[in-house]
């Protein structure tokens, strides 16, 4: 038989928490010094001591001109105005051409031969008339 | 006797500036062949009429 001398009971028990590391003492300053901080931090650069003996002068490469000096400049590519010819031809072609609404600036040469024939037979006809109308004076 | 082309145009009713498109050429030629046949044909009546008369002064 167990008592209640004998019941142990147990808690969880948390562990320990780190201890903080020392942080640094935080100084406190003025923005003004700041910025007389960072100027100074600028203006001092690392002055290597001149011990080693002055080396011949490196020939400076050009580094050419820069990319928008090149974006600038008008490029010409070899080649490229038989292909906006060709280009121009195709469009041409496959471009829709309705017979009654067409520009006569746009037609193709084969359009413009056949209202060539049009204009022709018209004009055949109105000599023909003429020639009837005019007979008389013959 | 461009002013006189004109002006017979004027009268038959075509339009002085030229048509762009098929659209407009067909009414354009239509109207040019029917001013073309009046003209013809009056002076076809003028011209029988004139031999009418020739043929009438030799009877």
């Amino acid at each position: 038989m167990v008592t209640d001398d004998e019941i142990y009971t147990t808690e969880p028990v948390e562990p320990a928490p780190d201890p903080e590391p020392e942080q640094a003492p935080v100084e406190v300053i003025s923005v003004g010094e700041l910025l007389d901080r960072l100027a100074g931090e600028d203006s001092q650069e690392p002055e290597e001591p001149s011990e080693e003996p002055a080396e011949e002068p490196v020939e400076v490469i050009d580094p050419g001109p820069s990319f928008q000096e090149l974006w600038d400049t008008p490029i010409q590519v070899i080649g490229m105005d038989e292909a906006l010819r060709h280009l121009r031809t195709i469009v041409a072609q496959t471009e829709p051409h309705p017979a009654m609404t067409t520009d006569f600036a746009d037609y193709t040469v084969s359009e413009a031969l056949l209202l060539l024939l049009l204009l022709s037979i018209f004009m055949a006809a109105c000599i023909k008339m003429l020639k009837g109308g005019f007979a008389w004076l013959r | 006797m461009a002013a006189v082309v004109a002006e017979f145009f004027g009268i038959i009713g075509v339009d002085i500036l030229p048509p762009s498109n098929l659209a407009e050429l067909i009414p354009y030629l239509l109207t040019v062949l029917v001013g073309v046949a009046l003209v013809s044909g009056v002076f076809r009546v003028i011209g029988r009429l004139v031999e009418l008369l020739m043929d009438f002064r030799r009877w």
